[in-house]
């Protein structure tokens, strides 16, 4: 299963690296499958949204630790909810992977990413469909130390310490530190915009419902 | 309006960033101009064109298959040729430097002002700097070649690096004063101490000959010394070029005892002392070694050049890149002895090994030479007072990345000045939060680095140090490296003097003939294969304890044991 460790933890067999492809996606497909309806306006904005943030990561590769998956996960968890949420993190790191490179660290960033969604959840960043710009600029510095500790998790094998573990992490801060200032400045300049853009719209069916409620008029 | 007042000096603190990194000296090609240049025909220059007075000397060495006798001549300072003396009977390899003896008397005699110079088929010869007359030769052995080494004065002694030696002749009429022999020498420049001379061989061995021709010797191991001793603080600096690396050993000159070793890329050249420091390069960088009670590195920037080097304009120094890609390095060194190198093109262009020629006219006007491999000498001017005196059609490289994150951060400044003067807080945020980024940006190779040295500084060491079966008993308590490839492990101990595991790794590879390649980035330099070995990439433990620096900013103690493995059998 697993061939070896390394830099970021084991290096999978190709049998092993499908099984977690497999049960990645599985995971978002089961955290998709809520029990509401979607519609096919949910299904084209959410895999455009998981394309064009897989690709804007991947164009944002050369830049040390600049994660606009980070930003987008928050928000997309607030405003979508956390099992969507999470799924869009799956969703993305699954595919920015497969063009900057898969391995075990996948399921961690994975992990981490859906954090962050579950994180942009709970914390009312949209109250009453009122964006909280303060608000969402400290969760997003928040946010890059809270996957970059997941993240980091990948390195852990038989032979770390817990000393070790911790240098590890120390290590990483700085960069830790870039990605909190790149995700500000993705808050600053597109946490408004990317949050209406995801503001839930209302279908024709409920349209319908809240006229004839108002009119009192009988079926 | 205080307020306002307070925030515009904010910005202007800002902006220093940006006005340093646009406020940079006058480029060489916009300060420089060809004067005039020379073509020797099918020869090579491959050492320092010199000026005298008011004269430029050149020589040049026979080139493979080409007909052209090695010469010397004499050009005016306007390019016009006033004498030329060759030796047919000379072979290639005539890269003794020209030694300018001005004029003077001794014991021996007096003697006017005289270019020596060492020839390869074994003759010296002293030859007038005024019209170029003979005036002494002297026959030394020529066992292939004859002198390639740096002559030296000793009082009114010339002290001559032979094939098989050295000779001290008189100043006055060549006479042989002292011979000592030595092992077999190639470019074996001598250096005079207070009570000997030092000079190396082609078998690694380090001579000290005594005034009455008496000699010791140290063998520095398996290499070849091609350069003059330099005497520091430190010691008798020498360097050994061995295969694919080389090392730096300071010696105590009284005994011939070293007392540190260093590692260097292959292929060095000639160092040199500047004010403060040494200059060393190779074939991988150029570095600055501070040289106190010990010799250590202060700064490095990467370089291929493996011949001269010589002191320019405003204390700068410059030298020939050995290849095709890049010119001439033009180095500056702070105070600190940090490197800033400019890399311009003088027309001696690619795999140049000759040092140039500088001269500062009365009126200020500076002249600079430059020989190149294709046997023509280019000679470079400034005006008079320093300034621009023609454009020149240089090939000026733009920098895209440096000029465009300039350009932006001054968008992002600019943007935040405008936005914070129409009152909009928020907009004025967005501009800051980018000019903050790209700092980040400019700046996260040099901060994480330092922090990972003070995090690797303040980490407790390792408490139980790993250790193969296999290893030597011997080794206990020296350095030690295994690198492990293809599953089957390589190991070396017993070895010492090493402050940083690339170094050590090095000092490794070449004891157990793998070869390693490696590549120089902002962080540090990291390994990229052993033996042609790439992988997943390698990471490196010291003490068994995995190492987050590059390996050559990783310290390491004298009984450090460092271990490489693939990521893929860690």
């Amino acid at each position: 299963m697993f061939q070896a460790l390394g830099t970021h933890g084991p290096e999978v067999s190709p049998a092993m690296g499908l099984a977690l492809d497999v049960l990645l996606l599985g995971a978002a497909f089961w955290l998709l499958a809520g029990p509401n309806r979607r519609t096919v306006h949910d299904i084209v904005l959410m895999g455009a949204l998981v394309v064009s943030v897989s690709l804007v990561r991947v164009v944002m590769q050369p830049l040390p630790n600049i994660q606009p998956v980070t930003v987008a996960c928050l928000l997309v968890g607030a405003q979508l909810g956390a099992r969507r949420g999470a799924a869009f993190a799956v969703m993305v790191t699954m595919l920015s992977n497969f063009f900057m490179g898969d391995g075990w660290w996948t399921i961690f960033q994975a992990a981490g990413w859906a954090t962050v969604a579950v994180f942009g959840s709970r914390i009312s960043l949209v109250v009453d469909g009122v964006y909280n710009a303060t608000r969402t600029c400290l969760a997003a510095i928040a946010s890059a130390f809270m996957f970059g500790m997941i993240a980091s998790l990948s390195i852990l094998d038989g032979n770390m310490t817990g000393t070790d573990f911790l240098i590890y992490l120390a290590n990483g801060w700085p960069f830790d530190a870039l990605h909190a200032l790149g995700n500000l400045t993705f808050a600053i300049w597109f946490g408004a915009w990317f949050s209406s853009l995801l503001r839930e719209q209302p279908t024709i069916e409920s349209i319908e419902l809240a006229v004839v409620e108002r009119h009192g008029i009988d079926a | 309006m205080r307020s306002r007042l307070l925030i515009v000096g904010v910005l202007a603190v800002l902006l220093l960033p940006t006005t340093f990194s646009s406020g940079e000296e006058p480029s060489f090609n916009d300060t420089f101009s060809l004067e005039w240049s020379y073509d020797f025909g099918d020869a090579y220059i491959t050492t320092s064109p010199v000026f005298i007075d008011e004269k430029l000397f050149v020589r040049t060495s026979a080139s493979w298959g080409g007909s052209a006798a090695p010469t010397v001549a004499a050009f005016t300072l306007d390019g016009d040729l006033e004498w030329s003396a060759t030796n047919p009977h000379s072979t290639h390899h005539d890269m003794s430097p020209m030694f300018h003896v001005k004029a003077g008397s001794g014991d021996c005699g007096s003697w006017p002002d005289m270019l020596v110079l060492g020839w390869s088929d074994g003759s010296v010869e002293a030859r007038s700097t005024n019209d170029g007359e003979l005036i002494w030769s002297h026959k030394t052995e020529q066992v292939v070649w004859g002198i390639t080494g740096e002559v030296a004065k000793d009082g009114d002694h010339i002290v001559v690096p032979t094939r098989t030696g050295l000779v001290s002749l008189c100043a006055a009429d060549g006479s042989l004063m002292m011979e000592a022999t030595t092992g077999l020498g190639w470019r074996n420049g001598v250096a005079v101490g207070q009570d000997d001379y030092f000079l190396g061989d082609e078998s690694g061995t380090l001579w000290a000959v005594a005034r009455n021709g008496s000699t010791r010797s140290v063998d520095l191991g398996e290499g070849k010394i091609r350069h003059v001793p330099l005497l520091t603080s430190a010691g008798l600096l020498v360097q050994l070029q061995k295969e694919s690396s080389s090392t730096i050993h300071v010696l105590n000159p009284a005994n011939l005892e070293t007392h540190q070793v260093l590692q260097i890329g292959p292929s060095p050249g000639i160092p040199i002392s500047t004010p403060g420091f040494i200059l060393v390069f190779d074939s991988i960088a150029i570095r600055t070694l501070e040289c106190t009670t010990t010799c250590s590195e202060v700064d490095r920037a990467p370089f291929l050049s493996n011949g001269e080097i010589g002191q320019v304009h405003d204390g700068q120094y410059m030298l020939p890149y050995n290849g095709i890609e890049q010119g001439w390095g033009l180095v500056n060194i702070t105070e600190k002895g940090l490197l800033n190198l400019e890399t311009i093109t003088t027309g001696a262009d690619g795999y140049a090994t000759s040092g140039p020629g500088f001269f500062e006219h009365e009126d200020h006007r500076i002249l600079l030479a430059f020989g190149s491999d294709d046997g023509v000498v280019y000679v470079h001017s400034s005006s008079a007072d320093g300034t621009v005196q023609e454009v020149s059609e240089s090939p000026y490289e733009f920098d895209w990345v440096a000029q465009g994150t300039v350009f932006l951060l001054y968008i992002a400044l600019g943007g935040a000045g405008i936005q914070f003067l129409r009152g909009r807080g928020t907009s004025v945020l967005k501009f800051l939060s980018v000019y903050a980024l790209l700092v980040g940006l400019l700046i996260i190779d040099q901060v994480a680095l330092q922090w990972s040295q003070t995090i690797e500084e303040l980490a407790p060491s390792s408490t139980e140090k790993p250790w193969d079966s296999s290893w030597d008993d011997s080794w206990e308590g020296t350095q030690i490296v295994s690198i492990t490839i293809e599953g089957e492990m390589y190991s070396v101990g017993g070895l010492s003097g090493y402050s940083n595991a690339f170094e050590l790794t090095l000092a490794a590879c070449e004891q157990l003939g793998i070869e390693m390649e490696y590549e120089m980035t902002g962080m540090g330099t990291y390994v990229l294969s052993f033996n042609g070995e790439i992988g997943e990439g390698w990471e490196y433990t010291v003490d068994g304890r995995l190492a987050m620096l590059a390996s050559d900013v990783s310290p390491i103690d004298s009984a450090s044991i460092v271990q490489w493995t693939p990521v893929e059998a860690r």
